[in-house]
């Protein structure tokens, strides 16, 4: 009786230890189109990893091959060390969270939760008390026999996560679970799902298109473009080293200058940026600086990494002003804490500095033009 | 200059006009006068008329003296075996119905792409762009003894086919007119059952079969109830398949009821037979729904959770 209790609780802890998710050359492909090509990812135990990319870019493929609602056409996955190619979702131990909830209408919220209780032949006796457990956590409990319909989208939401956690999966995947809340809702939710996330130590998987989402919650961020990983890193480093002008452009906003480097300066239609790193001379590249790391002042006064130009438009942003320079072709943007903003009016000259240090160089991608992220 | 010049003008412009609001209901007023006229009145002067007699053979019916003899006289047991015999085909044939348009109802609304379920439902559809009764009569040829698929049988080895003119025959013909009345109805249900459910059932561990009998089935309820009664309900009254088809031994109550106005002119007994039609197609519907109730009970139990009041 013991012997069993134990060898129960044995493979109880194995269980909730396992959880990672291996990647290996997964391709995918609907027709001509490749949606995954060769994709190589490998998710830690525990992790909040981020696909993130626009759409079209892989990432619910991604998920959906993990969950099992798509087969790749190459390649292999495992989770918690095996591998699941050609087995069917129901028989995956990993849970989702839908875009759209999709919560079943004609079960009230407790049966929701308990849908996935009852597959998996959970003695009647425990039921109830898992059901409230999991709502608890979601704080839902005081809904438990309501219709999922009567519900708000933060709501649902929370039950769509409280259906998934009761599981008790060894990696929860989420698929855009926040696009469909408005703004103050999803960042309470950001900050919901880390917490739970760090409490539980379940493996989660997210899907988004918004970099913001991301670079919050995320341990790690895989930027996708077109079925491939551009850069697997923390938030951190995918915000101030983008492997290239994709990555720095999709995550948070850039001013791209487009010219010709020659040691560590770079030439762009009459803007001289100096870097910290040395190109061969005459490479075509792209030099980035971000919003906020441009100093804005009054004046004109120009040199290597100062530009003079002529300031169009003042927005206020809550805790920043955003300025637009035009200065030649470039239009600028120029981002500063509202309590060091200088008071210059539209119209006015202004001179635009800022630090080597700054200054990314990438080469130059004329034939991948940079996609706007959607959000 | 122009703004000035408006705006006096529209100051002088009369506060407009209280609008007359006619009353909501006014919307439907159509389809009450078309109830009315075409469906209350003659059914409640069906019902008048069931209690009344035929006073002599030139007359159809009389109503000075009222009385429920009519109705002892269609329930009598020539009459009432013809009852028994329609009830045996309307249920059979809906039941064959919805187990025929059950899974091509399912195949069409999850199955088949998007783009050519339109095609589709339009092939569903093609028995009706031909008359009723000339379809009828098709099967008519089909079943033959001296038909080409009785011919195809016996040489074979299988023997004639000896189906025409009787029960079997009308079986085959209402499932084959009836049974697009009930596919649509049915594609519409499993159409609603969006793709995102089914597979967040498999998701937490519900397989295929699962799947369909947890969370398909029960989204798809009230289209199959719909569908079920677009199909039962008209083909207790259909009387044109029986009459093409069923010969002396598939006789329907539909026929009975025709008979009684057209050949026999005995308007009061046709009516007595067409109340009896009516409560015996509504009471069989009541009884199978409470049937189906109780039989699902104990399923509705075990799913069933309540976990009560505030946290």
């Amino acid at each position: 009786m013991t012997d069993t209790a134990a060898q129960a609780a044995l493979h109880a802890a194995a269980e909730a230890h396992a959880g990672d998710v291996t990647l290996t050359g997964v391709t995918k492909r609907y027709g001509d189109a490749v949606a995954v090509d060769g994709l190589d990812l490998r998710i830690a135990q525990g992790e909040f990893l981020s696909l993130l990319g626009p759409s079209g870019c892989g990432k619910t493929t991604t998920l959906r091959m993990i969950a099992g609602f798509e087969e790749p056409d190459a390649g292999d996955i495992r989770i918690s060390g095996a591998s699941v190619v050609g087995v069917p979702p129901h028989k995956r131990h990993v849970n989702t969270v839908f875009q759209q909830y999709a919560l079943f209408p004609h079960l009230t919220v407790a049966e929701n939760v308990a849908f996935g209780l009852r597959r998996t032949r959970v003695p009647r006796s425990e039921l109830g008390g898992r059901v409230v457990e999991a709502l608890d956590m979601v704080r839902m409990r005081s809904f438990a026999d309501r219709r999922p319909t009567a519900l708000s989208g933060g709501q649902q939401q929370r039950i769509a996560l409280a259906r998934a956690l009761v599981n008790r999966p060894s990696v929860l995947l989420l698929d855009e679970p926040l696009s469909a809340l408005d703004r103050q809702l999803r960042e309470e939710m950001q900050v919901e799902l880390k917490l739970l996330q760090a409490r539980l130590g379940t493996t989660f998987v997210f899907v988004t298109h918004d970099q913001g989402e991301a670079l919050s919650m995320s341990d790690r961020i895989a930027v996708m473009r077109a079925g491939r990983i551009e850069q697997l890193a923390d938030a951190d480093t995918v915000y101030g080293s983008p492997a290239s002008a994709y990555v720095a452009g999709f995550i948070g906003r850039q001013n791209f200058f487009t010219g010709t480097a020659s040691g560590a300066l770079v030439e762009a239609d009459g803007v001289r940026l100096r870097g910290t790193t040395d190109l061969v001379a005459g490479t075509r590249v792209r030099a980035a600086i971000r919003p906020e790391a441009v100093t804005l002042a009054a004046g004109e006064d120009a040199g290597e990494n100062r530009i003079v130009g002529r300031l169009v438009g003042i927005s206020h942003l809550g805790e920043s002003m955003q300025f637009i320079v035009e200065s030649g072709r470039h239009s600028i943007v120029v981002l500063t804490p509202r309590p060091t903003a200088p008071r210059v009016e539209p119209g006015e000259a202004v001179t635009l500095s800022w630090s080597p240090a700054d200054v990314a160089v990438f080469p130059d991608e004329t034939a991948a033009p940079v996609e706007e992220p959607s959000a | 200059m122009t703004a000035l010049g408006s705006a006096p003008r529209r100051a002088a412009t009369p506060p407009p006009r209280r609008r007359l609001r006619a009353p909501s209901f006014l919307l439907a007023l159509p389809a009450w006068f078309w109830l009315l006229v075409f469906f209350v009145a003659p059914v409640g002067l069906v019902l008048y008329y069931s209690f009344g007699y035929k006073p002599s053979l030139f007359e159809t019916v009389a109503t000075d003296r009222l009385s429920f003899d009519r109705y002892l006289e269609a329930l009598s047991p020539t009459f009432a075996s013809v009852f028994l015999n329609t009830l045996w085909v309307g249920v059979i044939g809906t039941i064959l119905c919805l187990v025929i348009a059950m899974p091509a109802a399912y195949w069409i609304a999850t199955k088949v792409p998007a783009h050519r379920r339109g095609l589709m439902l339009g092939l569903v559809l093609v028995p009706f762009w031909t008359n009723f009764l000339v379809r009828t009569i098709g099967w008519r040829v089909m079943l033959a003894p001296e038909g080409f698929l009785s011919e195809w049988m016996v040489s074979l080895g299988l023997g004639p086919i000896e189906l025409l003119n009787t029960r079997g025959a009308v079986l085959i013909g209402v499932v084959y007119n009836y049974l697009p009345l009930m596919i649509l109805p049915l594609y519409v249900a499993f159409d609603r059952v969006e793709g995102p459910l089914r597979e967040a059932s498999k998701d937490l561990g519900a397989d295929r079969v699962r799947t369909f009998l947890t969370v398909t089935l029960p989204l798809a309820r009230p289209g199959i109830v719909a569908g079920v009664l677009f199909v039962y309900i008209p083909l207790m009254g259909d009387y044109i398949t029986a009459t093409v088809l069923g010969g002396a031994q598939g006789t329907m109550a539909g026929q009975l009821v025709a008979s009684q106005f057209q050949t026999a002119q005995n308007w009061a007994l046709g009516s007595a037979m067409a109340v009896v039609l009516i409560l015996t197609t509504v009471l069989s519907a009541v009884v199978a729904a409470a049937m189906l109730w109780l039989v699902t009970w104990p399923v509705r139990f075990a799913t069933r959770l309540r976990i009560g009041g505030a946290s």
